[in-house]
This record gives C-alpha cells, sequence and structure tokens, in this order.
C-alpha cells in the first residue's frame, strides 16, 4: 500500500524532480569550475584568505537550489491535488486521511532531501579537492539551515494549497513567507551552527500544521 | 430490507445560503436511488456530505451504520465512488492506475476493469491524459467495477459523454448492479437516461424536497393535463392539485398527482373555462420538468 501510493507521488512529480536535479547539477558544477578557476588565477593561500576574511560562502546558490525546490515540488504535488479535486480519490482511499497526508509529505520531503544529500556529496567532493578540511567540517552547518528552510517551505506551500478559504491562504502565505525567510537571512560558514536546533523545530512545527489545514480541507469550510 | 445510506434531517448551508434544510432519506441495500435537481439544489453537497468530504451544519448521515464524516478505512472499501467529471490521475497510465488501486482494495477484481479497458481499444501504456472524455469515464468506471464495492456513489456521470457512452455506462452498471445486487446512489443532468435504471428517486428543488418515491409510482401517479384557455395571462397557484403550471400561448399544461376528475374540478372551482383537456403521456424527463419546472 505504502509503496503503492509512493509510486503514485512520484509519477506525479518525477518531471519536476528531475527539472530540478538538472538545475541542482548546473548550480554545482558552476560552484566546481569556478573554485577551479579562482584557484588557476590566485595562489591558494590568497583565495582562502578571500573566502574567510569576506565569509563567502563559494556554494552560496544551494541555498536557492534549496529554497526552489521545496516550493516547485509543494506546487507540482499539491496543486494539481486541490485544483482538481484529486485530494478526494486520496481521502476517499480506505485509509486514515492523516496517514495518507504523512505519507504525501513524506514523500515530498523525501525527495527534497534527496536533492540535499546530491549537492551536500558534491559540495564535500569539491571542498576536499581544493580547500583545507575545515572548510568541509562547516558545511553541514552551513547548509542545514537552508535545506531545512527549504523542508520549511515545502511545508508552507502545502499548508497554503489545502488550506480551503482564499483569505486564509493569503494570511498563511505572508506567516510562511516570513518564517521561510527567517531560514535564509545572513551568510557565513557555521554561523547559524547555535540555532540549528530552533530551526528544526521550527520546521517541526511547520510540518504539523500540514494535518491542520488538510483536516480544514476536509471539513469544507467554503 | 437493511439499509445503506440514512440521512437524517441534514441541514446545510454555505456561508449565510441555506442550500437545504431537514433533508431525510435512506436507501435500500440492493437498490438504484437517484439524486434529482437542478443546479444548485445540493446534489453534490449532499454526496460531499455522504463521503465524508464536507461537515454538515446539523443531521445525521450514516453510511453502513457508521457516521459518514468519520468512516473507518473497512467501511470506505465497501464504497465505490465517482467524482463529477471522472477525476482520475491522469498522469497515470491505464495499467499503472490499475496497479495503484489494487494495493488498496482486498477484493480487487483485475479482470472487470480490463475487461471493459478490452473495449476501448487503447494500450495498456496509454496515459489517461491522452484519452478522451468518454474513453476516461469508461477508465473510472472500471476502477470502480474491479474494487467491488457494496455501495457505488456516482456524482454526474454523465457530464461530458456524449449518448453512445452514456448507453455504454448505464448498460454496465445495469447488468452489474442486478448480477451483484449492488446499491447504486446516482446523480445526473441528463434524466431520460435512468429512466429504465433507477428504482427509486429523490427530488430536490432550492432548499427543500420536492419528492422521494420509487420511480414506477412517480411515472404512474404524476399526470400531465393539457387543455386550451381563452385567457391569454392564466396565471394558477401551487396547490395540493396543483403541483406546477406552464403556459404558451393559449396552451396550459398541468402538472398533478390526482386525477383528472380532481383537476378538473380544481381549475371549475378557481373560475378557469377551460376546452380540449386531456392527459399527456409522460417520460422521467418530462416529469422531472414537470415536477420543478423549467426556469
Amino acid at each position: 500500500m505504502l509503496i503503492s501510493f509512493v509510486m503514485k507521488e512520484w509519477l506525479k512529480v518525477k518531471w519536476v524532480f528531475i527539472g530540478l536535479a538538472i538545475v541542482h547539477g548546473i548550480i554545482l558544477l558552476t560552484i566546481y569550475y569556478d573554485l577551479a578557476n579562482i584557484f588557476k588565477a590566485y595562489k591558494a593561500t590568497e583565495v582562502i584568505m578571500q573566502l574567510l576574511t569576506f565569509e563567502i560562502v563559494y556554494y552560496i546558490n544551494v541555498k536557492y537550489a534549496a529554497l526552489l525546490s521545496g516550493v516547485m515540488i509543494g506546487i507540482f504535488q499539491f496543486f494539481p491535488e486541490v485544483n482538481q479535486s484529486r485530494l478526494k480519490l486520496s481521502f476517499h482511499l480506505p485509509v486514515k486521511e492523516h496517514v495518507l497526508i504523512f505519507q504525501m509529505a513524506a514523500t515530498g520531503i523525501a525527495l527534497l532531501v534527496a536533492l540535499n544529500v546530491f549537492d551536500t556529496i558534491v559540495i564535500s567532493m569539491v571542498t576536499l579537492k581544493y580547500l583545507p578540511y575545515e572548510f568541509f567540517e562547516s558545511l553541514i552547518v552551513t547548509v542545514m539551515p537552508w535545506y531545512l528552510g527549504g523542508i520549511c517551505a515545502y511545508c508552507w506551500v502545502v499548508i497554503v494549497f489545502t488550506e480551503p478559504n482564499w483569505m486564509k491562504r493569503v494570511v498563511l502565505l505572508c506567516i510562511g513567507a516570513g518564517i521561510v525567510s527567517l531560514f535564509f537571512v545572513g551568510d557565513g560558514y557555521g554561523k547559524y551552527a547555535l540555532s540549528l536546533r530552533n530551526f528544526a523545530t521550527l520546521m517541526v512545527l511547520s510540518g504539523s500544521i500540514i494535518f491542520l489545514s488538510a483536516y480544514n480541507f476536509k471539513r469544507g469550510i467554503w | 430490507m437493511n439499509n445503506v445510506v440514512e440521512i437524517k434531517n441534514l441541514t446545510h448551508y454555505y456561508g449565510k445560503r441555506l442550500i437545504f434544510e431537514n433533508l431525510s432519506f435512506n436507501i435500500r441495500e440492493g437498490s438504484i436511488f437517484g439524486l434529482l435537481g437542478k443546479n444548485g439544489t445540493g446534489k453534490t453537497t449532499t454526496i460531499n456530505i455522504l463521503n465524508g468530504f464536507l461537515r454538515p451544519k446539523s443531521g445525521q448521515c450514516l453510511m453502513f451504520g457508521e457516521d459518514s464524516y468519520s468512516l473507518s478505512p473497512a467501511t470506505k472499501a465497501r464504497v465505490g465512488f465517482l467524482i463529477e467529471g471522472h477525476v482520475q490521475y491522469s498522469f497515470m497510465t491505464i495499467s499503472q492506475i490499475e496497479k495503484y488501486y489494487a494495493a488498496f482494495y482486498p477484493k480487487w477484481k483485475k479482470e472487470a476493469y480490463y475487461e471493459l479497458m478490452s473495449k476501448l481499444s487503447v494500450a495498456e501504456g496509454q496515459k489517461l491524459s491522452k484519452m478522451s472524455c468518454g474513453q476516461r469515464s469508461q477508465v473510472a468506471l472500471g476502477l470502480i467495477l474491479a474494487q467491488d464495492p457494496d455501495l457505488l456513489i456516482l456524482d454526474d456521470y454523465s457530464m461530458g459523454l456524449d449518448a453512445g457512452y452514456r448507453r455504454l455506462f448505464i448498460d454496465y452498471l445495469t447488468e452489474y448492479a442486478k448480477a451483484e445486487n449492488k446499491t447504486i446512489f446516482i446523480t445526473s443532468h441528463i434524466i431520460q437516461d435512468l429512466e429504465n435504471f433507477l428504482d427509486e428517486c429523490i427530488v430536490l428543488d432550492y432548499r427543500s424536497v420536492l419528492l422521494t418515491m420509487p420511480i414506477k409510482e412517480f411515472l404512474a401517479t404524476f399526470k400531465q393535463f393539457k387543455f386550451d384557455s381563452a385567457h391569454p395571462h392564466l396565471t394558477l397557484e401551487k396547490d395540493p392539485v396543483i403541483k406546477s403550471f406552464e403556459m404558451v400561448k393559449n396552451k396550459v399544461s398541468v402538472y398533478s398527482f390526482s386525477n383528472e376528475e380532481e383537476v378538473k374540478n380544481n381549475l371549475t372551482a378557481k373560475n378557469i373555462a377551460f376546452t380540449n383537456f386531456h392527459q399527456e403521456p409522460m417520460s422521467l424527463e418530462d416529469a422531472f420538468i414537470g415536477l420543478t419546472g423549467k426556469y
């Protein structure tokens, strides 16, 4: 049953996922070539000094890719469900509604995590090739707020689409935009290491609101 | 005989707009029940409440004895549902969608689905989005038949279908329902298709119920009488005898559950002169229009 459900969700978003994977690939290639060219043009010590002094995060574009992916997968997974009344098909299945919503959201988040893992592996390889080990060490804590922000953006897209009342949708969109923006303010290596727990809590809270919105959708407040 | 569906005093509003008040009816096991009414009378709302997609303002809606808003998965598995417009996962192919639903239903009958698909001359790998509306309706029907539910809820099955596909749909359903003793709850805008299909019907008007009756009894007791009137602007109020009235030039039609004599007496009591008074035979569609009016 679970495999069948995940397969359906995959079929629905596979093209947008492939498209996003290509975008991520292009961004990662750009990061690699930019870094390779800089190291060809300048001395390694100069480059490292510049990166540290001005806190230039050479993989900053991954931040935007994470946000874009969260929004796009959320839209392509849930907009047709709501717009074409297909959520009724899911709710009619002999499965509890909260389990269905959890499975749908879990599939979307799993796809985002897959993209995040892909990004992390490639950036790690590039980092270990050109930069000292310390850059690699700070990688996870630097990118983690963005990844959590991408997932949070996904959750808020789902919340907005499953909310049946248009006025409430606009309010939720504003709240969601405000919360998601917190994950993406400021750059720097490992700058938000101490806030990771707060970011994770915010993401989990956003995820739980999905269930409330889906409950409202089922109640049919329109 | 048991009731599969029991609706008691159902009232629903959208905002301040009353959709219906104290709607009550039962659907007996093994019967084919039609929910008829003009646009906006609450047919789809009733179906949404019945399926648990909408919480009514008041009243009770039971399906197999369970509150329809919190149906157990086991009860949901006993209900087949066709959404208005034959909505399905159009990004899937014929075989993908069959495999998808098969995982959820223990009594799944793959052969019932593929038997219907074989009539469509489409490849298993064809996507639903590339099929015609008629073909998609057959896919939706095939999936319901494969599910082998005890109750089929079909919301406006005829939407977008030409005469051939409508006939195919009804023929298949008739054969299936009678052979397997299934209960069907159906709505449609094409009333004429349902004449030989329904056992019983409820006719909704705006905010109220006009009639709940076996279809044979409705057709046998509801009559159309025509007469000529010399009065060019004749108006007739509805009363216990005259259920509906219409006039084109000097030709008057009145609809009634009363017999010819009672209608004539009613007109005479109102000082309405008439000539050429006679009864006209009616189809279900004529009777529906007679009861609900053209406007």
